[in-house]
Formats: structure tokens, C-alpha cells, sequence
């Protein structure tokens, strides 16, 4: 089946030194640099102290069109989303299933919340995330048996919960603390989305346009904590 | 895609002329540039990520077989199946053979310029498997029968009014009989048509940015969420990309992600960065049952080890096209095949051989802007002049060309006769100017038509050198 594995590797291998020793260097060096998966350049911009990387977070994600908002508890946070829903009219909500959130007192605003995974024609989604990364005020947002795919795309609007401790500065923190997930879950997941801000087309005139197949909203609800 | 690049020059005089294209160029060259400068000028570290990405890709490629090996083991431990394809054909094959092996009728497919290279799209339907493209760009040629001019924004030589003409001809049959000019409505109707197809696909093809060997995965870089719902949706997600994109681990692939979008939209970062690795896992809800990738060869391992490996660099940002002032005034459909601009024009005679794109090297006014703007720092304008070199080798130059060459090498090697004849063109161009200008000048009224030629302000070269050698012999040397 695979006839053309060897023809393209032996083709491959043809134009670089393989003698032994070179050959063992050369192994070496790959495997080296697997296993450190040390940083490259890691910019200014993703380094600063707990307060620095908030407010550049607060700031990239804004500018990339997504709505930012702090709040003090997630109950706090809850309720201004059932407020944001109810003012939009939007009365159902899908969520994950592991932040509980469907326990919220939703129904006494006329908010119906389901736990599954998102359909076609679904409102808006609540999710958790991995992370939120300052450098260009991006959420990182995996995959787990209890957190659909699809709640992040299929939805109009798609709200994430961002808990201020899961603030980090670059992408190379955010992959720290997926390969501490990964140890923890047995390894990576089927998917890991990074996304900053909001769907979105530049592809008739140039002319942006929001809302292109992903959500036309990404609203962003950060629960400060100490 | 058939292949039109021989009649580059036919096609070039055309564009010129086409009033249409000429005003959708215009938003291609206000738009990106200036972007990629306000995005570049926030990054003090720009440069230096510049120089790490080519390293790095350098690095890479010399260890290319062994970073491929390490991908498809990690590919394959998280559940995901590799296939190796040499050329087009086998790739197509393997493709198809996937499609059928689950009955698939429709495909939907992100956005891919190898699928345009290897005619995936052609070849599926002659199969009776039915490719709908997903990106809005994309979708909009389809229903058009057109093809790709750029590699990230495939629709920049249309107008509004053409997305209308489309639409207006495809979509009264789901309930959108009213023509509309208003580009939100239009991207509406494109989002609810698209989400029929997403749901009923059973197969969804997307192209990969790059392959991370260290955990086996491929990313997708987007701004549309076209393609993470056409690889999340459908029972079977196939990735088709090509060898070079391999790269050693996540934070190795976040240099590149820096670069991606900046260099390419002038985007901070492109909304929807998207890493796959395998099928669902067993109790997920969501997501495909199965994960292919397919690994393109297609000559790029020849261009291993050549005097074209540089290009093997490449990231696909668009940069090189987007600052062009050829691919600026003619568009992307001039070059005839897959891959415009100055990449293109470096890639497409290696793909399809430069008896076929030998025009495309020579349609550069080697300014030197492409290689400026490059992320990975490829030398486009030394890659260009190398399939000159091969051209002429060959005698695939025009007579005419090769003629003048003869004739100015004529010159060029015989010291005092080329002084002499230099010193008398000096001299006449000289008496033939008014005010410092030549407005009308015999065999050049292809610059003298557009604009005046400036007269030699003094003597050649040559006189002026040895008069200033003479002067600081006088001054005792220093200056």
C-alpha cells in the first residue's frame, strides 16, 4: 500500500550524509530536539507580571473583536450572561458538562441550558478554556469526552469563561499547560483550538465582514481571582 | 487546474486591459501591504523571528526524512493513518479510496492549494463524489467554474457585483430569489447554504499550515471556521498537505504562527488556529471517526539538495505576491497554473517544468520586494535568475532574446570597443535631450510613450571614474 513511502523517503535520505556517525548525529539531533521542545524567540510582548498580561490580554482580545469583561465571582459572571441572553432574546443556551453551569438558576430568566453538543440552528454556547494568552489575546480551548468541538463553532454567539489564573503571557506557557493537561488525561487531545476573536471574511472586496461560518460573536467573561 | 502558463504573455497583456480586474487589483494592493507594515512595526522582535524561521526551515530540511518519521509514528500511536503519495496521481487515488471506502457522496473541503495542484476537485467528480468548497472565497469560484489567483484570498480579482451574479444564478433554489449587492447578506446566504453541506458530508477534506512531528498532529490556520467545521463534522477528516510542512514541536511551530499571519493578512494572529490529532477519541462526542493524512511528494524532493531548496521554506503566507508589482498589475490567473507571484514563479516551473513556466521567472523586474517581505527569507529573485540560467541552457529562450544577449556580450567583452560605443551613446543622448529629458527616443518608445527618459547628466561611467582617480592622485590619495 505504501510503495510510495520508501520511494520518497530513500529519495530523502539520498541527499544527506548517512554514514554512521553522521547518520547517529543526525538522530541524535532530532530526537534532542523533541524531547526538549525548548522555546525559539519568545516576543516582549508575551512576558509581564500577573497585572501586565491581563490588561494585554484584556487589550489583544478586544482589538481581534471579542467582548472582554471582569467580574468578581463565576456567579457574578453567570448572572451577566443570563442578563446579556435575556437582553438579546435568546432563551437556550448549550454547555459542557464539567463546570456544572447548567445548575445555574437560568429558567427563573427564561433561559433553557442543555448539556451536549451544539446543532445547527443553537444560539449560543457556554464553554470553558485551557487558556488565555496575553500575546495576542487568544483563547487555547481542547477537546475532552465532556467538552464538545462543535460548541465552538456551530453556535451564533459562543461565551468562554476564562478564570484570571489561566492568564499567560505566549503561546510556548499555553503549551506548558497543555502538557500538564496531557500528562494528567493520558495524552493530546483530538483537537486544541486557538481563537482570537470573532469569525470572520475578507474574501469579497477586501472588505471585512464578521460572522462567516463560526460564531458571529465571541464574548469573553473573565472571573478575577486572587 | 489546466495548465496556462505558456501564454503568460498573452495573458498579461489581457489583464492589463481588463477594467474589472484592474479595479478588484487595486483593493489587493491598498489592503494587504500596508497591513503586514502596521502589523510588523508592533513586533520590535519581527527581524529576529525572521532569521529563526529560516534557520530553523533549513535545519528541517536536512533532517526532513527523519521529522517525517517522527510524525507518522506519533500520527499513528494517537490513532491516525499516514499515506505516502509520490506524485498527484497517487494522491488523488488514495483520496478517492478513503471517499469510498465509506460510500461518501459529498466532500466538504477547506481551503487547500495542493488540492488545486494535484485537480483533486476534477478528479473526485469524475468519480461521482461531489466536492463543495467551504472557505467563502473558494465557494464563490466554485459556483463560478473559476479558479484560485491567490493562495490566501482566491477571490481577489472579483467584484462585488460578480458575487452577486453568482449567487443570484445558484441560490434561488434555497429560498434567496431577491439579487442583493449588500456583502453582509451575501455572506449570510453563503453561511446557511454552507451549513446544509456541512451537516451532509461524509467525508471532509482540509489542507494542513504545518505538521507537528513531535505529537503528530496538523493545524489549520483560518478566519472563517470553514475548516474546522469541515473536519469536525463528517464521519472522516483527510488532510492532504505536502512533505516540507513538517515541523519538530509546538513551540518550533509557534515561531512560524508569528510570522504566519503577519506576514500574510497583517493580522495579529489568524482567528481560528486549529490542531488535529487523530480520530475522536472513544468518548468524545463529536468529531471524526477517522483521521488520514496524506504526505505529498510531487517533486519536492528533487528540489532537495538543488539550487531550488530554499524554496522549500516557503510557509504559503502570500507576503512575496501581495508586494509584487508584476502580480499587482496582471493578478494571479496571468501565471496559468496553481501558484502566482514570485513563489510561483520559482515553483511552478519545478512542478510542471520550465519548457511550460519558463515566462514566469522572466516576468519579474527583479526590484527585489518579494525577497524583502519574505518570513523565511527565501532569495526569490537568485531562485528566479537560476531557471533564467536553466532556461537558456536548454534554448528555451526566444530567438530574439537569445540574439541580444549575443549582441550585448558582443560588446560587453571587448573593453575599448564597448568604452567607445558607450562614450557616443552618452554623447548623443545628450544632444537629443531638452531640459535635462528625452521625451522621443528611436526603439525605446516603450518607455518614452509612458514617461521621459533622463539624459546623462555627465560623461560614462568609465570617464568620470578615472577623473576622480586622477584627482585624488593629486590630493595625495585621500579624500
Amino acid at each position: 500500500m505504501n510503495s510510495g513511502r520508501e520511494q520518497i523517503l530513500a529519495k530523502l535520505r539520498a541527499k544527506r550524509d548517512t554514514s554512521d556517525a553522521a547518520e547517529q548525529a543526525a538522530r541524535q539531533r532530532v530526537a534532542e530536539r523533541i524531547q526538549h521542545h525548548a522555546p525559539v524567540l519568545i516576543p516582549a510582548r508575551g512576558l509581564g507580571d500577573k497585572a501586565e498580561l491581563l490588561a494585554r490580554f484584556q487589550q489583544m482580545a478586544t482589538e481581534a473583536i471579542a467582548d472582554v469583561s471582569l467580574h468578581e465571582t463565576e456567579t457574578a459572571a453567570l448572572a451577566a450572561i443570563a442578563d446579556q441572553l435575556q437582553q438579546q432574546g435568546i432563551t437556550s443556551l448549550v454547555t459542557t458538562a464539567d463546570a456544572q453551569w447548567q445548575q445555574h438558576d437560568w429558567a427563573s430568566q427564561g433561559i433553557q441550558c442543555q448539556v451536549r453538543p451544539a446543532q445547527v440552528g443553537d444560539h449560543a454556547s457556554l464553554t470553558p478554556c485551557l487558556a488565555g494568552i496575553a500575546e495576542t489575546g487568544t483563547l487555547m480551548i481542547t477537546s475532552a469526552p465532556h467538552h464538545p468541538t462543535t460548541l465552538h463553532f456551530l453556535p451564533d454567539w459562543h461565551l468562554v469563561m476564562l478564570r484570571s489564573s489561566q492568564i499567560v503571557g505566549s503561546y510556548e506557557d499555553a503549551w506548558t499547560r497543555l502538557r500538564q493537561q496531557n500528562q494528567q488525561t493520558g495524552g493530546m487531545p483530538r483537537t486544541v483550538n486557538m481563537i482570537t476573536g470573532a469569525s470572520r471574511s475578507a474574501d469579497i472586496e477586501q472588505r471585512l465582514q464578521m460572522g462567516a461560518h463560526g460564531p458571529k460573536r465571541l464574548i469573553i467573561f473573565i472571573v478575577m481571582e486572587n | 487546474m489546466e495548465i496556462h502558463s505558456p501564454e503568460f504573455k498573452a495573458n498579461a497583456r489581457i489583464a492589463l486591459h481588463d477594467a474589472s480586474l484592474q479595479k478588484a487589483l487595486g483593493n489587493l494592493r491598498d489592503g494587504f501591504p500596508r497591513k503586514r507594515a502596521i502589523a510588523v512595526s508592533r513586533l520590535p522582535e519581527f527581524e529576529q523571528l525572521r532569521d529563526q524561521a529560516r534557520d530553523l526551515k533549513n535545519h528541517i530540511l536536512s533532517h526532513l526524512d527523519l521529522y517525517l518519521e517522527t510524525f507518522e509514528r506519533n500520527c499513528t500511536a494517537n490513532g491516525g493513518q499516514v499515506h505516502w503519495a509520490a506524485d498527484a496521481e497517487q494522491a488523488r487515488q488514495q483520496i478517492l479510496d478513503i471517499c469510498r471506502s465509506v460510500g461518501a457522496k459529498t466532500v466538504t473541503k477547506g481551503k487547500s492549494m495542493i488540492s488545486e495542484e494535484i485537480n483533486l476537485n476534477d478528479y473526485l467528480e469524475q468519480h461521482g463524489v461531489q466536492p463543495v468548497e467551504t472557505d467563502l472565497g473558494e465557494y464563490i469560484l466554485q459556483l463560478r467554474h473559476d479558479h484560485p489567483s491567490h493562495i490566501i484570498a482566491p477571490a481577489i480579482h472579483l467584484n462585488l457585483e460578480d458575487v452577486s451574479d453568482a449567487f443570484h444564478e445558484h441560490h434561488p433554489k434555497y429560498g434567496f430569489t431577491e439579487r442583493t449587492e449588500d456583502a453582509a447578506e451575501l455572506m449570510a446566504e453563503a453561511r446557511t447554504v454552507m451549513r446544509k453541506h456541512f451537516v451532509a458530508a461524509d467525508v471532509g477534506i482540509t489542507g494542513a499550515n504545518f505538521l507537528v512531528a513531535e505529537t503528530g498532529s496538523s493545524i489549520i490556520v483560518t478566519n472563517e471556521g470553514n475548516g474546522d467545521l469541515t473536519q469536525t463534522l463528517p464521519k472522516v477528516h483527510i488532510v492532504i498537505t505536502s512533505i516540507e510542512k513538517v515541523v519538530p514541536t509546538l513551540e518550533d511551530m509557534s515561531l512560524f504562527l508569528r510570522l504566519l499571519a503577519r506576514s500574510a493578512t497583517g493580522q495579529e494572529f489568524s482567528v481560528y488556529n486549529t490542531l488535529s490529532t487523530g480520530p475522536r477519541r472513544s468518548t468524545d462526542q463529536d468529531g471524526p471517526e477517522q483521521y488520514h493524512v496524506i504526505l505529498l511528494d510531487n517533486g519536492r524532493s528533487d528540489m532537495l539538495g538543488s539550487e531550488f531548496q530554499d524554496m522549500l521554506r516557503c510557509i504559503r503566507c502570500s507576503a512575496c505576491m501581495n508586494h509584487c508589482p508584476v502580480y499587482g498589475s496582471v493578478g494571479g490567473h496571468a501565471y496559468g497554473w496553481v501558484y502566482p507571484g514570485p513563489m510561483g514563479s520559482v515553483l511552478t516551473p519545478q512542478l510542471i517544468g520550465v519548457d511550460q513556466a519558463g515566462h514566469l521567472p522572466n516576468a519579474s523586474t527583479f526590484c527585489g520586494k518579494c525577497e524583502s517581505v519574505c518570513p523565511v527569507r527565501i532569495p526569490l529573485p537568485k531562485l528566479m535568475r537560476h531557471w533564467r540560467e536553466r532556461e537558456f541552457e536548454r534554448h528555451l529562450t526566444p530567438s530574439t532574446v537569445r540574439q541580444g544577449l549575443w549582441g550585448w556580450a558582443a560588446f560587453a567583452k571587448r573593453p575599448t570597443l564597448y568604452r567607445w560605443m558607450s562614450r557616443s551613446a552618452n554623447f548623443l543622448l545628450r544632444r537629443l535631450a531638452r531640459n535635462g529629458r528625452i521625451s522621443k527616443l528611436p526603439l525605446a518608445t516603450g518607455w518614452t510613450d509612458w514617461r521621459d527618459m533622463p539624459a546623462p547628466q555627465q560623461g560614462t561611467f568609465m570617464d568620470q571614474w578615472k577623473k576622480r582617480q586622477q584627482s585624488e592622485q593629486q590630493q595625495g590619495g585621500l579624500l
